[in-house]
């Protein structure tokens, strides 16, 4: 009984290492890949050959591999942009220029003669229309302003392994207050209705489902990328603004499919890009990248891109990924496959508390002493909530930053906008060591209000057309919390994106900052729109 | 591009990952151990599985946070903590410290809110216990909100810290974790074994008739037990959040783990608890990395050993067979 025992042990280990090799030939994908590589790996020779010597197609949602390559040349070329002289140095003088851009959006939508017809259909800049006639039958353009009051609906991770996401709303709220007490845009004071949907897309709809019935807010905001994707086509036919999501998911350039979702920050295909620009340039040819994806629409945004990429590159020799559950407490067995590949380079593609326990399985793993670079995604950025918690492995990683500045980040105590900011977050109640309150009060609450007060000028005033038009339309803003030399703007159909530009950093442990590698990366306009197929992409 | 490297499938490599893979096993047995021991503690003073074990070891994880943290900090209860000599303390004594009072929210519980836990019917039992997981969990999110927080380091956890086997590597922090784990269940036994406190709970949990007419006082065993396992599960949630960080929903997926590893072990054995803890961790981390399961199913890995122990061995490993007497 004994032997046997022994004999059935032994067979157990031969198993697992022969399940862990499968056959001879290299080219066979790990047991614990998933489907998706298997079949790419399963592809035959010629035709793999054959495809990675045709030009990659420009899929949308980013500027092409060139372009980008480019850039990132261009960039290295370069120390730190720096604009400041060009740029106001008192508050007064930053008020002065957003209002001149405001005026030139103004003046444009009169010139032009955007607004909303009798005829039910609004124009906009270059081709956006949208056509209310087909929004439900008393469908009101006012609705959400009651009693000098907008109403705006959040919904957003508070609670569970995204919860951190939720500062951002805490800054948000901030601003509003702060906006409140100056007496409001366009005799209207704000109330932002906040539901925590835990990053749990099922429970995101129910919250808009309560939106739409109950409060129905003048616009809508969601977080993260599986939730707006759950909540997107309902927002688009009951026709209610979608303002800036917070996600990076290519699929919100897509004005004419859904004229009434926008997006703000850099997209992850832009950001993948650039990942396999860098690594390009940066890195010994033939290198293995491994991928850390979190399994949603969002971690695969990331995988799908970088994977065309990879794909059409002769400098990668393998992408190797290993998904993990969004809830997962731990990444520790996920980090161990990935680093059984020996890495050359290493990308975390998460967000939220798994930010950090990427750093450091990375760093325990030892993937980060035998990497040639490390990668933290953009969404990763936060000093406070990400850097700080990961400790002494945090120093030296690689971040295609986005572009915005973090307001806890050291290098920018003495920045006129984000010493200001965080002044004036802490006074209306929030807290300006939280990056990302931070984020939620000089970055996004900034835009909110330039929205608001370019809707308040157009005629009608407030409405939601008007807020469609006013985002549509933002032929440039000047951004203080963008770094210098990337460029904030929308034009209709012809540009969907808000921010198309870049820095890339790498985190200073010792000093607690970003420091940027060469100047900035700016692609404003190249980005094709982005009509999202799910499982087909752009 | 080309595909893998052909390194990825040499003997050393897939020794040294198989290796590596029973190691990582091991540091989250030791945490699905030490909260299955609490929960077979639990049970076996009132014959009922407390589902709220997990939540009330996290919240002494968080009481451990704020005795570490300063009191300028914004971690809640830290200003209250402040007023201690020695706050904020080393978080080894910080731990210690919430360990206790997890063992006196625990008998507060038990005393209270769940005075007749053990006379309830199984189902009455479950509500119970659920509704206090519910109500347990409310305050911690209400005290200390849905964000993650850094715990702090236990052991020695930097790049560099373990020890190479065949090239994987042990880390010092699951060579630490197992000697607490060890020691812990190890003052458990003498408690039972040596003490007439113990003893009696052990009677209680063996004839709970028979011990009832000798004198012995269930209501308060039931609280030691209750008190005991609650400072298991606070050891437990401060190990988990020493390795990642402390945030409201760490103990729920643990519990699932831990709930498995102990029906596997027997609900009437520590030691089975510990050894179900093992099992079901490495079939967490071996069953997906080798059967091509995407991560998400490691939870099923567990579930599916489970599920085979009920069927052929319904009283667990360690535990003991059911009598009927007719």
């Amino acid at each position: 009984m004994r032997r046997m025992k022994k004999n059935f042990a032994a067979l157990a280990v031969v198993a697992m290492v022969a399940a862990a090799c499968g056959g001879d030939d290299a080219s066979d994908a790990p047991a614990d890949e998933p489907a998706a590589e298997e079949e790419a790996a399963e592809e035959p020779a010629a035709e793999e050959e054959e495809a990675a010597e045709e030009p990659a197609e420009d899929t949308g949602g980013a500027a092409s591999e060139e372009d980008t390559a480019a850039a990132v040349e261009e960039a290295a070329q370069e120390d730190a942009t720096d604009n400041s002289d060009e740029l106001p140095t008192t508050l007064e003088g930053w008020q002065d220029l957003w209002a001149a851009e405001r005026d030139a959006v103004v003046a444009a939508a009169e010139a032009e003669g955007w607004g909303l017809g009798d005829d039910g259909i609004l124009v906009g800049p270059a081709g956006f229309t949208i056509d209310t006639n087909e929004c439900p039958e008393g469908w009101n353009n006012d609705e959400g302003l009651e009693d000098g009051v907008i109403g705006i609906g959040v919904t957003t991770a508070a609670s569970g392994s995204l919860a951190a996401y939720g500062n951002i709303y805490t800054g948000l709220g901030a601003y509003f207050e702060m906006l409140n007490a100056d007496g409001g845009i366009g005799g209207y004071t704000f109330e932002v209705e906040v539901k925590d949907d835990e990053y749990v897309a099922t429970k995101t709809i129910e919250a808009w489902a309560e939106f739409f019935q109950s409060s129905k807010p003048l616009v809508g905001h969601t977080l993260g990328s599986p939730n707006t994707f759950s909540v997107q086509p309902e927002f688009n036919t009951q026709c209610v603004p979608q303002v800036m999501v917070a996600t990076g998911h290519q699929a919100w350039g897509d004005p004419e499919n859904h004229p009434w979702t926008t997006g703000y920050q850099l997209s992850y295909a832009s950001e993948a890009l650039l990942w396999g620009s860098w690594i390009e340039k940066n890195t010994d040819p033939g290198v293995v990248v491994a991928g850390l994806v979190m399994d949603n629409d969002f971690g695969l945004a990331y995988e799908q891109a970088f994977k065309d990429f990879a794909d059409n590159s002769d400098h990668i020799d393998s992408f190797e990924i290993v998904r993990h559950d969004p809830a997962s407490a731990t990444l520790t067995n996920e980090v161990t496959t990935l680093a059984s590949k020996n890495p050359d380079v290493f990308i975390s593609m998460t967000a939220g508390n798994p930010c950090v326990l990427a750093i450091q399985e990375a760093g325990r793993s030892g993937i980060i002493e035998n990497a040639q670079a490390v990668f933290t995604p953009s969404v990763c950025k936060s000093i406070a909530s990400y850097m700080d918690p990961a400790g002494d492995d945090a120093d030296g990683w690689y971040i295609i930053g986005g572009g915005l500045k973090d307001t806890t980040d050291a290098g920018y105590a003495d920045d006129l906008w984000i010493s200001y900011a965080n002044s004036k977050l802490d006074e209306f109640g929030g807290d300006s060591s939280i990056s990302l309150q931070g984020d939620g009060f000089a970055n996004r609450g900034l835009i909110w209000e330039q929205i608001f007060r370019i809707a308040a000028e157009l005629e009608g005033g407030i409405n939601r057309t008007n807020i469609m038009l006013a985002q549509r339309g933002l032929i440039n803003f000047t951004h203080p919390a963008l770094l210098d030399g990337i460029q904030m703007n929308m034009n209709g159909n012809s540009d969907a994106y808000f921010i198309e530009g870049s820095d890339i950093s790498q985190y200073d442990l010792e000093n607690r900052t970003w420091v940027q590698q060469g100047g900035t990366i700016d692609l404003s306009g190249l980005s094709p729109n982005c009509a999202w197929v799910a499982g087909e992409g752009c | 591009m080309k595909t893998h490297r052909h390194y990825f499938c040499s003997g050393e490599v897939v020794v040294t990952l198989l290796i590596q893979r029973i190691l990582d096993g091991l540091f989250n047995g030791s945490i699905y151990a030490a909260l299955a021991v609490a929960i077979a503690i639990s049970h076996r003073a009132t014959g009922r599985v407390n589902l709220a074990q997990g939540e009330i070891g996290l919240f002494g994880g968080y009481v451990a946070l704020a005795m570490a943290s300063p009191a300028a900090s914004f971690v809640a209860g830290a200003a209250l903590f402040s007023n201690l000599p020695g706050h904020p303390f080393n978080l080894w004594v910080a731990m210690l410290l919430a360990m206790a009072v997890a063992a006196v929210l625990a008998v507060a519980l038990q005393s209270v809110v769940m005075r007749d836990f053990d006379e309830s019917t199984p189902q009455r039992a479950l509500n119970r216990s659920i509704a206090l997981l519910i109500c347990v969990s409310a305050v911690i999110s209400s005290q200390w909100g849905g964000r993650a927080r850094i715990f702090g380091e236990l052991f020695p956890s930097e790049s560099g810290d373990f020890v190479s086997i065949l090239g994987a590597r042990l880390r010092y922090t699951t060579i630490g974790a197992w000697v607490v784990v060890l020691i812990a269940c190890g003052f458990v036994t003498l408690f039972l074994s040596k003490t007439k406190a113990g003893l009696s709970f052990r009677a209680l949990t063996d004839n709970r008739g028979s011990s009832v007419l000798v004198g012995i006082q269930p209501k308060k065993l039931m609280a030691i037990g209750w008190g005991i396992s609650g400072a298991l599960a606070a050891l437990a949630a401060s190990l988990a959040a020493s390795m990642s960080l402390l945030d409201s929903s760490l103990m729920f997926r643990t519990l699932i783990y831990a709930l498995a590893a102990v029906t596997l072990g027997g609900f009437d054995s520590l030691r089975g608890a510990v050894v179900g803890g093992i099992i079901v961790a490495q079939a967490q981390t071996l069953i997906p990395g080798y059967l091509g399961l995407p991560t998400e199913m490691s939870i099923v890995a567990a579930l599916i050993v489970l599920i085979a122990v009920l069927v052929f061995r319904p009283w667990g490993l360690f535990g003991q067979r059911p009598v009927e007497r007719v």
